[in-house]
């Protein structure tokens, strides 16, 4: 099975042309998801360290939804994976995978400042 | 640009409301956005039933998640027709049939397809626009056997079918043939009534006329008359 892309281009190109190619619009996206998934995971080690599933099953869902959405596949997947131990009520798994979720934004977030600084630099 | 439709957009999460709103607006569409179901019900409900054309509802979603706001939107009479178009991600699939059978018209799943959001926002606009039309009908079909228990009771007044006589279909039509044969009945009942009203005059002063003619011609009145007649001679006489 080929592993979900850490950042599929095409994904953050088609928001673009979705949204009327305006790449401040895209900065200012990756700047909300970088910020938004930075503190969800925070809320992710939270919720798992008070043993509390729910929470840490809609901060799982949400990183799942919006990484999905920026094209970060490995992460969305890696996410979707502890929602699922959410569900299942085993909060003491996901402590054990919040590592690889961590790497994971890691990699995502080293890849979208390559991105920033290649097709959007900042002004 | 024109608007094409009034949205309301319930999603919590931030970064896909930011890219829901975004292509929205560039579709043409004007979005009013909400965080949870209940800041989605105080919009609905401060802005009427006809303030938005269709919602876009997110599932799991804190405060009020989505079953709870599509049931309380179902169970409102004022808000019930509007469509809602339930947010879900893949992998969701008996979220939105439990969803579908609540009522919501349709679903859409995440990460969004632009056209697939157009073409879907589109149909549920199409469907509102139609049960709009019916909705409509109906009210009118109403006001037109209000109009006529009105005529019964004498308490019609033609400003009820105001909107009713400018439908140009076959409503419209029955509207304005009713209308016009109640004023035709209303003009015919005046004529009558104003006819009754000179007869009475003329039934009065004949009644009035045979009174001065049953004193003139009394024998006490003819008397009086000729001694008058004569005292008016001999006044002449004297003079």
């Amino acid at each position: 099975m080929i592993a979900p892309a850490v950042l599929d281009p095409s994904a953050l190109d088609q928001i673009l042309e979705d949204t009327g190619g305006d790449p401040e619009f895209i900065i200012e996206l990756i700047r909300d998801y970088r910020d938004n998934t930075r503190a969800l995971l925070v809320e992710l080690v939270d919720a798992c360290a008070s043993d509390d599933p729910a929470r840490a099953r809609r901060a799982a869902h949400t990183i799942k939804g919006t990484s999905a959405s920026m094209g970060a596949l490995a992460l969305s997947a890696l996410a979707a994976d502890a929602e699922a131990q959410c569900l299942a009520g085993n909060v003491q798994d996901i402590a054990r995978s919040l590592p690889a979720l961590q790497d994971a934004f890691r990699l995502v977030d080293q890849n979208l400042e390559q991105r920033l600084s290649h097709d959007w630099a900042e002004s | 640009m024109n608007v094409l439709g009034n949205i309301l957009a319930v999603e919590d999460n931030p970064v896909n409301l930011k890219i829901l709103v975004k292509t929205l607006a560039t579709q043409g569409y004007s979005v009013t956005t909400a965080a949870n179901g209940l800041e989605a019900m105080s919009a609905l409900n401060a802005g009427g039933p006809r303030a938005f054309d269709v919602v876009l509802l997110d599932i799991l979603m804190p405060e009020m998640n989505g079953y709870e706001t599509l049931r309380a939107i179902k169970s409102d009479s004022e808000l019930r027709e509007l469509p809602v178009l339930m947010i879900s991600a893949i992998g969701e699939m008996s979220s939105v049939i439990e969803c579908i059978k609540l009522g919501a018209i349709d679903y859409l799943a995440k990460p969004f397809n632009a056209d697939l959001l157009r073409a879907r926002i589109e149909s549920s606009l199409a469907t509102k626009r139609l049960r709009d039309l019916e909705l409509e009908y109906l009210e009118q079909v109403q006001k037109l056997t209000t109009a006529a228990i009105e005529v019964e009771n004498g308490t019609y007044e033609p400003s009820i079918l105001e909107n009713v006589v400018d439908r140009n279909d076959e409503l419209g039509r029955l509207a304005r043939v009713f209308q016009q044969m109640v004023r035709e009945v209303r003009a015919r009942e005046e004529r009558l009534i104003q006819q009754v009203r000179d007869l009475r005059i003329e039934i009065d002063e004949a009644r009035q006329d045979r009174q001065v003619m049953e004193i003139t011609e009394s024998e006490f009145y003819l008397k009086i008359s000729a001694e008058a007649d004569a005292l008016r001679q001999i006044i002449a006489d004297t003079q």
